[in-house]
């Protein structure tokens, strides 16, 4: 069965939504909690997400991932949050200060390190930390992020390059300090 | 000036880089959790497709037509019913008159049509005797009486109906 059949039965279907909320819900999630840090609003969001993209299926037409189709629904929804309240996208902290007890990849990391790449790494706009979140963080396709960024794949190739490469700059400049 | 492209090297080393930022940033996820958001969130889905497929249901020209069609003989059946029932009562005397411009007294059909048939059995001029003894018995103008007390307050069950009052001897 195809994503947009299994989306079109999602509606009332419960194994179907099943299907559709496991295999991209979490890959959702993370994206969304980068940027609103707050589990039960980033939920929230997947949830609202979620439910507009079954109520307008009818707009998805199976040619891209429903999993592309949902994360724009949901950073939509999240940029309307931000923008309604005031507030900045501006989730993407600094190295989390138990790193150590997090994660044991700390110990793979110097953690000044860390910190400096994650001090670069705020530095680029929100495009550009989405397409290289999306690219490294959730390896997705440039064709998939096209659809993402409404962009088209060549563009979109050339924005993750730039962006990569904005990214050594800041790096750069940050060792020379 | 600055160099356009990286080397395979520094490209490497900064993915390599970049995943471990994100997976350090990101939380991870129980499957309980997954499992509650995807249970939440079908209530939600199920919630608003419903509303939708009843608002598709009640606007879809299968319902809509046949509905407007109904309505259409219904109104013109009371119309037309109306019309034929205040014409025939019109003719029979101050009582009737009263009756049969007030929707109040014609609640009933099953009231109506005794009304109707006590009324043909009896002349125009027994029926104004019959108003006549009425408002001596009630003490006020029969028209008034019609209004006030049985056009508004008559109970079919308790007070009876405009037979029982024909079954007096007062004719």
């Amino acid at each position: 069965m195809s994503e947009k059949q299994l989306a079109e039965k999602a509606g009332y279907d419960r194994e179907a939504f099943g299907r559709l909320f496991r295999e991209n819900a979490g890959m959702v999630f993370k994206v969304i909690m980068r940027r609103v840090r707050n589990e039960a609003e980033a939920w929230d969001i997947v949830q609202d997400a979620f439910v507009k993209a079954i109520e307008n299926i009818g707009g998805f037409e199976g040619r891209a991932r429903f999993s592309s189709w949902v994360i724009r629904i949901a950073l939509n929804e999240t940029y309307d949050r931000a923008r309604k309240s005031g507030h900045e996208i501006n989730g993407w902290e600094e190295v989390p200060e138990d790193v150590e007890e997090r994660n044991p990849l700390s110990e793979l990391l110097d953690k000044e390190k860390l910190s400096r790449f994650a001090r670069a790494f705020r530095r680029l706009n929100e495009e550009e930390r989405l397409l290289l979140e999306l690219k490294m963080g959730e390896d997705l396709s440039s064709e998939q992020i096209a659809t993402i960024v409404g962009k088209h794949d060549g563009a979109t190739r050339v924005a993750i390059h730039r962006a990569r490469k904005r990214l050594a700059e800041f790096m750069e400049e940050s060792d020379e300090k | 000036m600055k160099n356009e492209f990286m080397t395979h090297e520094q490209e490497k080393k900064q993915e390599e880089e970049l995943k471990k930022y994100f997976k350090l940033i990101t939380p991870e996820i129980s499957d309980t959790m997954l499992r509650r958001m995807e249970k939440a969130a079908f209530e939600r889905v199920r919630k608003t497709h419903k509303g939708r497929y009843i608002i598709q249901l009640i606007t879809s020209p299968w319902v809509t037509v046949p509905a407007a069609a109904a309505s259409v003989v219904l109104v013109v059946s009371v119309m037309l019913l109306n019309s034929y029932e205040i014409n025939e009562l019109d003719v029979k005397g101050v009582s009737i008159q009263v009756a049969g411009t007030s929707d109040a007294a014609l609640s009933g059909s099953e009231d109506l049509n005794t009304l109707k048939t006590v009324l043909a059995s009896h002349s125009e001029e027994e029926l104004a005797r019959m108003d006549e003894h009425l408002a001596q018995i009630i003490d006020k103008p029969v028209d008034t009486y019609w209004e006030e007390e049985f056009v508004h307050d008559w109970d079919w069950e308790t007070d009876g109906s405009y037979d029982t009052l024909a079954d007096e001897d007062w004719l």
